[in-house]
């Protein structure tokens, strides 16, 4: 027994050795595997699965080594057990063979058997070409069970390295992309086939970095400048998620509930051409210091992001005045929806919060499909049987209204503000359309007719008359209206027709 | 037309050249047509690609209109000196009052709409150097 005992041991020791990787990556400003597992979990939590695999290819039998180029197991974070796997860029460029990609098949079998967050951090030159097809093949398996598992369990993916070609699809599919400035990549055909096909010359950076996928694309959701700060931003994610969807968010209430919201009334100008900051308003309403950002620098005309209310966590969506006006177009309805069925997946109450007169108007908007991508949003609050509770600051004009605070759609509690305009569009828009036989033969009573209609639709009370509105408050209640609706709502039950899934417009 | 003799592994070919506008011409050759793009204008448009991205490394930046809307108020003038983040023109849109605020540190090379104009997204408002 003696000397198996010390063959294991010393095989063992092996393993953990990362000297030859550390000066690889050190040198490049990332971490190794082993040292991003460490900084990620909770100390001495770490468990290892299949740490012997090895690749099976004759032809690269003399580079082979065991493990395959990846760590895979699990482990906790805040003492809450998640699954891992964590790509090793220093053996064979991280490439993913098929035992490799096995090793990740398995963990995020166990993840979804066992109703677990699974991590992935990337770091990965893409499919390892030596060994062919069955490479490829065991990779749409992870494809697979991505969607398998989409919906289940909250799946997250951390890039740390490159991630290219087919092998960015496995992080599309997950529900959260983390990437670092400056040393992680994402793209489908990388600088080289591009100049070569196009004559273009961009650099990595460029093309798929973190800052070009967390501006322009949208691929990514949060950007940090180094990897520490980045695997720290996981886990501030994963305190608002629960561990799978039959499972609430974790509870941790700490701020007071009677509190008033009294510096609302001069963030927000009565005026409703005045434009201010709709972080301002999240950060009074919501429990202190703890919201956080979801894709802060895309489509920056809504804010999307976890909050706490009297401790539950809520989905927060809300239109940014300061920026384009705070519309709806495209990006923003892509992000609203891809966010608020999240929410909806994993028992998370929503809470939107309106100031907007619809939808950007332009060729541009329409022609690139604002129809099908506004849809979206439609879809997603109706499908959502998460509480859903609209509070309505200044206007809520038309679709923007339809979409974001409309009783009959779906939404539970509506509260306004005395400020609050809910009508089908604008005064000076409606007069040109309702009074246009009128004005053609005297134009001079234009201003008096939306004087007039101003008066009559532009305020909260025509729409509380209809029973469109629950509540109308003074904006210093805010907070403890928004608490009394949720405490209502968090036992709700509603159910949906039998059905194999919806189709949704994409 | 130019009538030319080109010669393409051993074969002599007899072609016609025409020249067209936009450094692309036309060759006829054995009944057929083709367009071709001629090499210098290939690089020459690199070069120019080149220098428009060396000039935004310079740090001339045009300030676009970000959504379509009317000129409401224009806060500078041509040669002013701005700060990142100020102010420089109001912009009617989606019934709102938006600001569009320098991108950087710089002086006001150009003014290119007034007051009351109709913008459309894109659409440059002044040039900042």
């Amino acid at each position: 027994m003696g000397d198996k005992l010390k063959e294991f041991l010393d095989k063992s020791k092996e393993l953990q050795n990362d000297k030859q990787a550390a000066e690889l990556q050190h040198k490049k400003g990332k971490l190794t595997t082993r040292e991003r597992l460490k900084h990620l979990l909770d100390a001495d939590s770490f468990v290892e699965l299949d740490a012997f695999a090895e690749l099976q290819s004759k032809e690269l039998e003399h580079k082979k080594r065991a493990g395959d180029g990846i760590v895979t197991g699990y482990g906790t974070i805040s003492k809450k057990p998640v699954y891992v796997y964590s790509q090793d860029f220093s053996f064979m460029g991280g490439s993913m063979g098929e035992m490799h990609n096995r090793r990740i098949v398995h963990v995020m079998e166990l993840a979804l058997k066992t109703g677990c967050p699974c991590i992935g951090l990337l770091d990965s030159g893409g499919a390892r070409i030596q060994e062919g097809i069955s490479a490829l093949d065991t990779g749409g398996r992870i494809f697979q069970l991505n969607t398998l598992m989409s919906g289940i369990v909250p799946q997250i993916s951390v890039i740390l390295g490159p991630c290219a070609g087919i092998a960015v699809y496995s992080p599309a599919l997950t529900d959260f992309i983390f990437m670092v400035k400056n040393t992680s990549y994402m793209f489908i055909t990388g600088p080289d086939v591009i100049k070569t096909v196009t004559g273009e010359s961009i650099d990595f950076e460029g093309l798929g970095g973190a800052k070009s996928h967390n501006e322009k694309s949208g691929v990514a959701h949060f950007m940090a400048d180094n990897e520490k700060e980045c695997l720290d931003m996981v886990k501030a994610l994963l305190s608002y998620l629960p561990q799978n969807n039959l499972e609430n968010p974790p509870y941790y209430s700490y701020d007071s509930k009677t509190r008033e919201t009294k510096k609302l009334e001069a963030i927000v100008p009565e005026d409703p051409k005045k434009t201010y900051d709709i972080r301002d308003v999240i950060a009074e309403v919501f429990d202190k210091r703890y919201f956080l950002d979801v894709q802060p620098s895309f489509a920056g005309n809504v804010v999307v992001g976890f909050a706490r209310l009297d401790g539950n966590v809520i989905g927060v969506v809300a239109n940014q005045p300061k920026v384009l006006a705070g519309c709806l177009d495209i990006n923003s309805s892509d992000k609203i929806s891809r966010f608020v069925r999240f929410c909806d997946c994993f028992n998370i109450p929503l809470i939107n919060i309106v100031d907007v007169t619809g939808y950007l108007p332009g060729t541009e908007q329409e022609h690139d499909g604002i129809i099908r991508h506004g849809a979206k949003v439609l879809y997603a609050y109706s499908e959502a049987t998460v509480p859903k509770i609209s509070l309505v600051l200044r206007k809520a004009f038309g679709g923007a209204y339809i979409a974001l605070v409309s009783k009959d759609m779906g939404f539970d509690k509506v509260i306004a503000w005395p400020t609050a305009e809910i009508a089908v569009m604008g005064a000076e828009q409606a007069v040109n359309i309702v009074n246009r036989d009128e004005l053609s033969k005297n134009p001079k009573i234009k201003s008096e007719l939306v004087n007039q209609y101003s008066e009559k639709y532009l305020n909260p009370y025509a729409a509380a008359k209809l029973g469109k509105i629950d509540m109308i408050i003074d904006p210093k209640n805010t907070r403890i209206a928004l608490i009394k609706c949720l405490e209502m709502l968090l036992s709700k039950r509603e159910k949906r027709p039998a059905k194999k899934h919806g189709n949704m417009p994409l | 037309m130019e009538e030319l003799v080109v010669k393409v592994d051993g074969k002599d070919y007899k072609v016609f050249v025409e020249d067209t506008e936009e450094g692309k011409i036309i060759v006829h050759c054995e009944g057929d047509i083709y367009e071709v793009e001629t090499k210098k204008d290939i690089e020459q448009s690199a070069i120019e690609r080149l220098h428009k991205k060396q000039s935004i490394d310079e740090g001339k930046v045009e300030i676009t209109a970000p959504l379509p809307g009317i000129v409401y108020d224009v806060k500078i003038k041509q040669g002013s000196n701005v700060k990142q983040g100020q102010s420089l023109f109001t912009l009617m849109a989606m019934k709102m009052e938006n600001y569009i605020t320098a991108p950087k540190d710089g002086k006001i090379k150009e003014i290119k709409v007034k007051k009351d104009d109709n913008v459309n997204k894109g659409d440059v408002l002044a040039v900042l150097e």
